[in-house]
């Protein structure tokens, strides 16, 4: 379980990482916000935010006060970078003119900053002072995440339904069309993924990653966002083409 | 003239071609795009000449209005004349960009 657990998290940090930085290069020819600001929530997810929970579990209770707490506060500043792009990219994507997708987006990040600070404040007295980690250090920015996929998720399948009644009169792309819906779909999946944790965090007194449960949610994290991640931003020539094919004419609507 | 959207002028043009009012020709192409997945505010003229082809005429015939291909087919070719301005970033092109497509 062990190695399947590590082996989902780095194929999620090498194909975010991957997929960051390809979209990074987007944002640098178009100067536009949203492919930075998505590019930059999933760069710092793959690439920091996981390396530094598999050198958190690696370390234990080895290394000094120094470097543990270092971790902690690149892991706890990656998930916010993630969130923070995440919303800005949802709201920017899908109204950028909408005035309650400008005050949700807010919300998640004002949120997020004083999660960010209880958490790392937390946890410094955790590793300084053997002070437990109290309720709100173990959640996190978990029922964040679920609102901000969710809310992701909600938009893209919205869309995605506009898209095929274009499609159907020949005004939409069917590999756009598509996008819509895997981003959507995967971006639900993860809301479930990290509410199951949510729920997990809330209703049992001790949870680790030696715990079944954690582990499976580490596993389906790392499929589910790497899957996501390549068929939306960097889908192979191959999947284009069977996505076309459906499209074409006399091929079943899909 | 030059300021107004896609939509403006396609609903000037119902309006006029028809015996609609301003609000019955604005109501009709909005349930038009509506059904055709399409947004008033960032429609382009292309693809409102699509609708006006595809979907408006039935649209129009279920009103009552008369030789409603013709109407139709008439402000298909106001609509080509139109000229698309530069607008804001759509969620399709956003996503097109992205995928690289």
């Amino acid at each position: 379980m062990k190695f399947l657990m590590v082996g989902s998290v780095l194929l999620c940090v090498l194909v975010g990482t991957l997929v960051g930085l390809k979209l990074f290069g987007i944002a640098a020819r178009s100067r536009k916000l949203p492919e930075f600001a998505i590019g930059a929530g999933l760069f710092a997810y793959a690439a920091l935010s996981q390396p530094a929970f598999l050198a958190h579990h690696a370390l234990g209770e080895e290394g000094s006060l120094g470097l543990r707490m270092g971790i902690v506060v690149v892991r706890v500043l990656a998930y916010y970078a993630t969130l923070l792009g995440l919303s800005l990219f949802t709201w920017q994507v899908f109204g950028a003119r909408s005035h309650w997708r400008q005050a949700l987006a807010a919300s998640v990040a004002l949120a997020a900053s004083i999660s960010a600070g209880l958490n790392i404040w937390a946890n410094w007295l955790q590793l300084s002072a053997s002070v437990p980690l109290p309720l709100h250090a173990r959640i996190g920015m978990a029922p964040l995440y679920v609102l901000a996929f969710g809310w992701a998720s909600l938009e893209s399948l919205r869309y995605y339904r506009l898209m095929r009644r274009r499609r159907s009169l020949g005004l939409a792309d069917p590999v756009v069309t598509n996008r819509f819906f895997v981003w959507g779909a995967g971006e639900g999946a993860s809301s479930l993924v990290v509410l199951a944790l949510f729920v997990a965090i809330l209703t049992r007194s001790e949870i680790s990653i030696a715990d079944p449960f954690v582990s499976w949610f580490v596993v389906l994290a790392g499929l589910v966002n790497a899957l996501v991640w390549w068929l939306t931003f960097a889908p192979p020539t191959s999947y284009l083409h069977w996505i076309r094919g459906r499209a074409a004419p006399g091929a079943t609507d899909g | 003239m030059a300021d107004l959207t896609a939509f403006e002028r396609a609903c000037d043009g119902l309006e006029r071609l028809t015996e609609l009012s301003r609000l019955e020709a604005r109501g009709t192409l909005r349930i038009t795009l509506k059904q055709a997945g399409l947004d008033p505010a960032s429609v382009k003229a292309a693809e409102l000449g699509v609708v006006a082809r595809r979907v408006l005429p039935d649209e129009l015939a279920a009103r009552g209005i008369e030789d409603a291909e013709s109407i139709c087919e008439r402000l298909r070719s106001e609509l080509a004349e139109i000229q698309d301005s530069v607008g804001a970033d759509t969620p399709e092109a956003i996503f097109a960009r992205l995928g690289g497509s």
